[in-house]
């Protein structure tokens, strides 16, 4: 009987213990579990969670260090030439390796990016239109972030794995980077665009949310890129003219939506931000519940060092950029001889006619800082002068006394918003085009709208008594009478154009690299430059390598060696 | 991954008259290998992450250059194959792979193990009428150690602006030769941060953890104290 007993308890635990699994599954706190991730809902906060990263969520994978301290915009700045040591290597170029960790590092967060798209993507695809009726619309905004963070990659390291949401991470280790050519990477981002302008509304709800005339804006700039085509070597052997004209139809569909701010100022103020000229921005935020706010980490390290800021003074204006925005009677640059002489201090700015620009963009000791004529900056405010120069670069700055000014531990930024691209910028890729087309005499007046609006933004330029800062002339090209608008000068009045409007806007080392010839650029650069810079005095630009960096160590290693190094570094 | 081990204690008591004694001596070692993983994570361990894996190696192997000296002149550093920064009084990197003239990934090669090969503990306790004396002797032996605080106090390239170790005073100069530490240089272009044997050191240590030296009470005494036993000792 006992052993009977037993035996039906036994075997009714055993029957209740292997019946009811389910009923001793907990879903563990704290944490979602995959599939609680596929609800309409929770999938519309990846897709929030893929834009957070479009800025970038760290302030040494920010893109300055990778692309205004390579070009002849800029130093690296900072607390001399061993602090963030390998941007100085960047800057220099001779000692780059194929194994600094830093170069692996934007690739990985670049990639951690791409992730969160993907994984909005795959779940997006699960669900059916009934379901979740913006479900196509949110397909085209991911395709677009993840076709963004895959640019900012092609531009970096030219031969790229491209991973979307159709693979599974088990088959990773089968992509390599060059599956693809280059021109068919980029046949890929233009798809991912064209689709974007074909599946995106007009109008997005959320403003910093893509839209069809940002994605048009974006596609123009992909274009653009890829109508230049290069050989292995990075040389430009020729120039897609389909692509151009496509480039010049898209940015005039642009008309209407977009406008040029009345003040040149008003792009870089928080007062002023998603204004009509801003096309697509990283929308950084204060007081949104995270620890320090999503704040603009390009501007992390670049504040000056006085007591109402603190640190760090990295991205530091070259002498060559400065010099840059000197004019001539007319008001036009000095192309040829603007690097003959220094301008240092507020009182240069009265010894030349200066395009207004410079005031907007670059701190100048005696000066204003930020539009306050209370608050002058100084040499002193500047790192280490005697190694990288007083200079210091603004447009992403803000006042202390901005409501969107924000420590976050050692550093300082703000919540005011960064263009990734803005109208301006979009109309001189029409311009360019245009010249690259042979109808450069329709890129005149669209250099001299810019021109124009840069001639009236001096509202602002003002010290304590309310007498401009500077000697301002910025003048309009007249063919036939300040000027000869041939091709070839509308060329370089456009690349010079560029310059001076998107200063430290991260453009500039990769508008050399489109345009073919950033040794030539660079290496001038440097010969005039380390007379003045100590530490530029062994930098040299190897043509044929140094436009892109070498696929990092670490990924060809993680690869097991199925990626190909880039043309120029040594191959392991 | 696949441990083995082994672990010996012998003790023996004895006395010599009044003196009552005992010895305990232990010794322990065990082995380590990693016999299989995911491919996915072999590259997160020790290794290069194609043909020098950590597969069939102890978890805690240690993989880097070979630092082999600082080069002393202009002639070394000419005969050196190529090494991004090389220069006199900086790192001269073997090459391990010689099959080609570069210092690069190739050079990678094993550098020992962060496990002890043995371990060993020696316990003595004696005793005299009231008196007791013991001590406790331990030891590892055979093992490496990363020591990365040689870049704080051996260089003033790794954190420039930053206070920097007394060590650096005594780095290698044309007048100071016989140096092991290299020459001071603001930019690290050799990349003398990458690992390499330049930080493994040995871990092996004999230490005497513990002495004591006591007295204890006489009943007698104890008793009259209302105490069941009391010792003192240092």
């Amino acid at each position: 009987m006992n052993i009977l007993k037993n035996l039906i308890i036994s075997s009714a635990v055993v029957v209740l213990l292997t019946s009811c699994d389910s009923f001793l599954d907990i879903n563990p706190k704290g944490k979602l579990g995959d599939e609680q991730l596929n609800t309409a809902d929770n999938i519309e906060k990846l897709v929030i969670a893929a834009y957070s990263l479009v800025g970038g969520d760290f302030r040494r994978t920010a893109l300055w260090p990778y692309s205004d301290v390579r070009s002849d915009d800029a130093y690296k700045g900072g607390g001399g030439t061993g602090d963030n040591a390998q941007w100085n290597i960047f800057e220099t170029f001779v000692q780059m390796r194929v194994d600094l960790s830093d170069v692996d590092l934007k690739w990985y967060r670049n990639y951690v990016a791409v992730s969160r798209a993907n994984n909005a993507l795959a779940r997006l695809h699960n669900l059916s239109e009934e379901e979740f009726p913006k479900k196509q619309i949110r397909v085209a905004e991911m395709r677009f972030l993840r076709a963004h963070q895959m640019f900012e990659l092609k531009l970096l390291f030219k031969h790229i794995p491209w991973i979307d949401e159709t693979i599974l991470a088990a088959e990773y280790i089968n992509i390599s980077n060059v599956e693809y050519t280059d021109k068919q990477l980029w046949d890929r981002l233009i798809e991912e665009f064209r689709f974007a302008v074909n599946n995106l509304p007009e109008q997005n709800e959320d403003v910093g949310r893509a839209n069809k005339y940002s994605a048009k804006a974006y596609l123009a700039k992909v274009l653009l890129y890829a109508a230049y085509e290069q050989n292995e070597k990075h040389e430009v052997v020729s120039i897609d003219k389909t692509k151009l004209e496509e480039v010049v139809t898209l940015i005039s569909e642009l008309e209407g939506r977009y406008s040029l701010a009345p003040d040149f100022a008003r792009n870089f103020l928080h007062e002023y931000e998603n204004g009509t000229e801003s096309v697509f921005a990283v929308q950084n935020s204060s007081n949104d519940g995270t620890p320090y706010g999503m704040l603009d980490q390009s501007s992390m390290l670049t504040y000056p060092m006085n007591a109402e800021y603190g640190c760090c003074g990295f991205l530091q204006p070259s002498q060559n950029l400065v010099n840059a925005f000197k004019t001539d009677e007319n008001g036009l640059p000095l192309f040829e001889s603007y690097n003959m002489s220094d301008i240092s201090t507020s009182s240069d700015l009265f010894e030349y006619n200066i395009d207004l620009r410079l005031l907007h963009t670059v701190a100048i000791p005696g000066v204003p800082f930020k539009y306050n004529p209370t608050f002058i900056y100084e040499r002193g405010w500047s790192r280490q002068p005697e190694t990288y120069g007083a200079f210091l670069s603004m447009k992403g700055a803000v006042l202390p006394d901005c409501s969107c000014f924000q420590r976050a531990g050692a550093y300082m930024s703000s919540s005011k918003n960064r263009d990734i691209i803005r109208y301006d910028d979009a109309l001189l890729w029409k311009a360019e085009a245009l010249i690259e087309l042979g109808r450069h005499m329709e890129a005149l007046p669209i250099i001299n709208s810019i021109r124009l609006r840069a001639q009236n933004s001096s509202g602002l330029l003002v010290d304590v008594t309310g007498n401009p800062t500077a000697q301002f002339k910025v003048g309009e090209y007249i063919n036939g009478e300040n000027c000869n608008w041939t091709q070839e000068f509308a060329r370089k009045a456009l690349r010079w154009e560029r310059r001076l409007e998107m200063a430290l806007e991260c453009s500039r080392f990769f508008d050399l690299v489109r345009w073919g010839d950033a040794d030539q650029y660079m290496n001038t650069y440097f010969s005039e430059e380390k007379t003045k810079r100590a530490h530029l005095r062994d930098a040299q630009f190897t043509k044929s390598r140094d436009e892109y960096f070498p696929i990092p160590l670490a990924q060809i290693n993680f690869s097991k060696k199925l990626h190909k190094q880039n043309y120029g570094w040594p191959d392991n | 991954m696949d441990n083995k081990g082994f672990e010996f204690l012998l003790s023996y008591n004895g006395s010599i008259g009044d003196v009552s004694f005992n010895i305990t001596g232990n010794i322990a070692g065990y082995r380590n290998k990693v016999v299989s993983l995911p491919d996915e994570v072999v590259n997160s361990y020790a290794g290069n992450g194609y043909d020098q894996t950590i597969l069939g190696r102890p978890l805690n192997s240690l993989f880097g250059y070979v630092a082999d000296g600082l080069f002393q002149t202009q002639e070394e550093v000419d005969s050196h194959v190529n090494q991004t920064g090389k220069g006199f009084g900086r790192i001269r990197y073997k090459n391990v792979d010689d099959s080609n003239d570069e210092i690069n990934d190739r050079d990678r090669t094993w550098l020992g193990v962060t496990d002890p090969k043995f371990i060993y503990g020696l316990n003595c306790s004696l005793s005299y009428k009231n008196w007791d004396f013991s001590m406790f002797w331990n030891s590892i032996c055979g093992g490496r150690v990363n020591n990365t605080t040689k870049q704080f106090t051996d260089f003033v390239s790794a954190f420039s602006g930053e206070n920097y170790g007394t060590r650096t005073l005594e780095a290698w100069t044309p007048q100071n030769t016989s140096s092991t530490i290299p020459m001071l240089s603001a930019n690290d272009f050799n990349n003398e941060m990458r690992f390499s044997s330049y930080y493994v050191e040995s871990s092996s240590y004999l230490k005497l953890r513990n002495v004591e030296v006591g007295y204890s009470l006489n009943k007698s005494i104890c008793d009259k104290l209302y105490m069941q036993n009391t010792h003192f000792f240092i």
